[in-house]
C-alpha cells in the first residue's frame, strides 16, 4: 500500500502551478491529500506527476467581501470550522463541516480539494450549491468564474481543464436572522453520508417563508437543489405542514442505487432529513420585523 | 461488477446498406468514445485501446475487439471487446449485440450491451454509481456516434466526437432541475477535448473522410 | 531513476536530515528512516487513525502525508509525549490507570489525538471526547476505558493547573 513512483513538484506561486500543469502529462494536483493520498497509497491513482499546492502563496484565507464570504481554495477545513467570521455569517458551513470526516482529516483537508473531488456525498460542494456559490478558477487561459450549478460535469468531475486549478469560492451570504441546518445520515459519525440535506430559510414578520434553499447530497452525481421544494415553501406559513409538503418533493428526487443504499431508501432519507432540516432551520430563524 | 444497457439508433438506409456500414470495424470501433483500433491479430479480432477518465483517475484498457457473430440473414452483429488496465487496476469485458430491423426504407438498430468490470476498478466503493453512470453514457454516445456515422459521412456537423473519453455532461442527470441546452453541452465537450484527445478525434475524422472517397 | 529530495524535519524536538523518495509517506519516513516505530500503520488509507501524529502542532494522518511535505516542519509522535526525564504525561498515566489499552496498536494514535484535544478543551464532556475519537479505531477496548482515561487526565490537568 505505497504509492507508485511519481515526480514531485512543489511550486511556490500560482503562475508556476499553471505552467507546470500546462506542460506535464498525467499530473494530479495535491491539496489536503485526504482523498488523493489514499488513492495513491492504494495505487488506484497512478499519476506520473504530483503537483503539491501546499507551498503556494495566496491560496488560503477567509475574508468578508461585502455581502459575500470568500474562502481561498487551500484554506483548511478546520480553519473554516473554527473561524468566528464563518460562525457569524455562514453558520451552515460550520454545521456542515462538523460532518466532514474527522478532526485529523479536517486539519489537512481543504475546501478547494473537496470541491474538486466532488464526492457525491460531500458536504462542502452541497453548501456551495445551497448558497449559489461562485467558483474561481485559474489556468493557462487566465482567470474565470463559474457558478456552482455549472461546476460539476458528472460524478467526481469538475468543469475545469487539466491546466486549471480552483483558487477560491465566493459564498453570497444569507441575511442576518436566517435559519440554517445541515442534517445527514451516515452509518457512523464521520463516514460518508448516505444522504444529507442543507436547508436555509428566511421567515418574514408574518411567519411566512420569504426565501428557501433545500439541497440534497448523496443521491446522485452532484448535489441537487430541490427546486420544487423551494417553490412550495415560498409564501407558505413556516411550519410542519409546509415542511411536510417540501419533504415530499425531496423524496421524489431520482436517486442512485448502489452497494451503500437502494434508490428507495435514499428517497426516504431525503424526505425525512429534509423535514428535520427545515424544522431545525426554522428554530434557528430570527423572523424579520 | 456487471452492467446491462439497452440503447437504440436509426440508420438512414435500408438494412443491407446499414449492415455494410456497421460491419466495418474500422469505422465502428472509433465510435466508442476513447477507443482506438490497432492491427488485426487474426480470427477477425483486432488490437484495441480504450482510454477513459473515471472521476479522479485515468484508465487505459488495452486488449482486443472484433465481431464474434455475423448473421446477415438475421440482421444480427455481435461485437466482443476485452481489455485490462495497463497499470493493473482491473479488466473490462463487453459484449454488444446489435439487432438490425427494417423500418420503412430505413433501419432501426437495437443495441444490447453487457459490460463486466473486474479488479480494483470495479471494487472502488465510492465509484459504483459513477461507473454505472459512465458506462451508460459511453454506450449512449456509441449509439449516437454510430447514427452520425451512418447519417451523412461527408457532413462535419454530424461527425461524432468519438474520442471524448471523459464522462462529459450527461443527457439527463437524476433529479437535475435544469437540463443543459445542447449548444452548451457541445461547448463543454469541446473544452474538454485537449491535447491527446483532440489528436485522436482528428485521426478519426481523417479516417472517416478517407473512407468516404 | 527514483525521484528523491533532501528534507530536514524536526521530530520530537530533534532535527533530522535525510534524502527520501518523494513518494515516501511521513509514516514510513518516521518508521523506516528514523526508526520511530511508535507510529503505527493500520490501514494506510486514512480511516483508522493509528498513524496519527502532530504536524506543526496539529493532528494529521501520517499515512496521508508525504515525507517531503514535512520538510522544514516539526512533527510530534507518541515517542515525544513523555517528559524528557521519562515521566509519562498525565494522559499517558491516565491510560495506564484506566486500562485504556489492551493490544496497544491504536494507542499511539489515540494519545496524539487526545493530546491535541485536551490542550484545547480542558473540561470536555464525554460526548465531546467520543466525538474527537471518531477518527481513531480500536478493536480491543470498546472505547470506554479510553474515554475514561481522557476524562481522568482532563480532571487531573485542571486541578494541577
Amino acid at each position: 500500500m505505497k504509492p507508485a513512483p511519481f515526480t514531485y513538484h512543489n511550486p511556490k506561486t500560482i503562475p508556476e502551478v499553471v505552467a507546470l500543469l500546462g506542460k506535464l502529462d498525467n499530473a494530479k494536483v495535491l491539496a489536503g491529500g485526504q482523498s488523493l493520498m489514499a488513492m495513491l497509497n492504494m495505487r488506484y491513482a497512478m499519476p506520473d506527476n504530483v503537483v503539491d499546492l501546499n507551498d503556494v502563496d495566496g491560496l488560503a484565507g477567509i475574508e468578508l467581501r461585502g455581502d459575500a464570504l470568500y474562502i481561498g481554495a487551500m484554506t483548511r477545513q478546520r480553519d473554516i470550522e473554527i473561524s468566528p467570521v464563518v460562525k457569524t455569517h455562514c453558520p451552515l458551513l460550520v454545521e456542515a463541516l462538523t460532518n466532514v470526516g474527522h478532526r485529523q482529516t479536517r486539519n489537512r483537508g481543504t475546501i478547494g480539494g473537496s470541491l474538486c473531488q466532488l464526492d457525491p456525498s460531500a458536504e462542502l460542494p452541497t453548501v456551495a450549491m445551497a448558497m449559489d456559490a461562485t467558483i474561481s478558477v485559474q489556468g493557462k487561459q487566465g482567470r474565470r468564474e463559474l457558478a456552482m450549478a455549472d461546476f460539476p460535469v458528472t460524478f467526481m468531475t469538475p468543469a475545469i481543464e487539466s491546466d486549471e486549478i480552483v483558487t477560491g469560492v465566493l459564498l453570497p451570504l444569507w441575511p442576518k436572522g436566517h435559519g440554517h441546518a445541515f442534517v445527514e445520515f451516515a452509518r457512523r459519525h464521520g463516514d460518508f453520508a448516505v444522504v444529507g440535506v442543507a436547508a436555509l430559510l428566511v421567515v418574514d414578520a408574518s411567519g411566512r417563508v420569504s426565501r428557501a434553499s433545500v439541497t440534497l447530497c448523496g443521491v446522485g452525481a452532484r448535489p441537487i437543489r430541490v427546486a420544487e421544494a423551494e417553490k412550495c415553501l415560498l409564501g407558505a406559513a413556516a411550519g410542519p405542514h409546509a415542511f411536510r409538503a417540501a419533504a415530499v418533493h425531496a423524496g421524489a428526487i431520482d436517486a442512485m442505487d448502489d452497494v451503500h443504499a437502494s434508490k428507495s431508501y435514499r428517497q426516504q432519507l431525503a424526505a425525512t432529513l429534509a423535514e428535520r432540516a427545515l424544522a431545525t432551520a426554522l428554530e434557528r430563524t430570527v423572523p424579520k420585523t | 461488477m456487471s452492467m446491462h444497457i439497452q440503447s437504440a439508433f436509426k440508420v438512414n438506409a435500408p438494412p443491407h446498406e446499414a449492415w455494410r456500414l456497421l460491419t466495418d470495424l474500422a469505422r465502428v470501433a472509433p465510435c466508442f468514445p476513447g477507443a482506438e483500433l490497432g492491427e488485426a491479430i487474426g480470427d477477425g479480432m483486432y488490437r484495441a485501446n480504450f482510454k477513459v477518465k473515471l472521476g479522479p483517475i485515468s484508465l487505459n484498457f488495452a486488449g482486443k475487439v472484433g465481431f464474434v457473430e455475423l448473421h446477415e440473414d438475421r440482421g444480427l452483429v455481435v461485437i466482443k471487446a476485452s481489455g485490462s488496465d495497463t497499470k493493473g487496476r482491473g479488466g473490462a469485458q463487453s459484449t454488444v449485440r446489435c439487432q438490425l430491423a427494417a423500418d420503412a426504407g430505413t433501419t432501426s438498430v437495437a443495441l444490447d450491451s453487457s459490460v463486466d468490470l473486474s479488479g480494483s476498478v470495479a471494487q472502488y466503493g465510492r465509484g459504483q454509481g459513477m461507473i454505472t453512470d459512465l458506462t451508460q453514457q459511453l454506450v449512449t454516445r456509441f449509439a449516437t456516434n454510430l447514427e452520425g456515422l451512418t447519417a451523412s459521412p461527408a457532413s462535419s456537423g454530424t461527425a461524432p466526437v468519438a474520442s471524448s473519453s471523459e464522462a462529459s455532461k450527461p443527457a439527463s442527470t437524476p433529479g437535475a432541475s435544469k437540463p443543459a441546452p445542447a449548444a452548451a453541452q457541445e461547448a463543454e465537450v469541446g473544452g474538454l477535448l485537449a491535447g491527446t484527445l483532440w489528436r485522436a478525434v482528428l485521426r478519426f475524422l481523417a479516417r472517416l473522410f478517407g473512407r468516404a472517397r | 531513476m527514483a525521484d528523491k529530495r533532501k528534507i530536514t524535519v524536526t521530530v520530537n524536538g530533534e532535527r533530522y536530515q535525510r534524502e527520501v523518495e518523494t513518494r515516501m509517506t511521513l509514516a514510513d519516513f518516521l518508521r523506516h528512516e528514523l526508526l520511530l516505530t511508535g507510529t503505527h500503520l493500520g490501514c494506510e488509507h486514512g480511516v483508522c487513525g493509528a498513524c496519527t501524529v502532530l504536524l506543526n502542532g496539529r493532528t494529521a494522518r501520517a499515512c496521508l502525508t508525504l515525507a517531503v511535505q514535512a520538510d522544514g516542519r516539526s512533527v510530534t509522535t507518541v515517542e515525544g509525549l513523555a517528559a524528557p526525564g521519562g515521566d509519562l504525561s498525565p494522559l499517558q498515566q491516565a491510560f495506564w490507570e484506566t486500562h485504556g489499552l489492551q493490544c496497544g496498536f491504536c494507542t499511539p494514535g489515540m494519545l496524539v489525538t487526545l493530546t491535541e484535544f485536551l490542550n484545547e478543551n480542558p473540561a470536555p464532556t464525554e460526548a465531546e471526547v467520543r466525538e474527537v475519537l471518531t477518527g481513531n479505531l480500536c478493536r480491543c477496548t470498546g472505547y470506554q476505558s479510553i474515554v475514561d482515561a481522557a476524562l481522568l487526565a482532563a480532571e487531573r490537568m485542571r486541578t494541577r493547573a
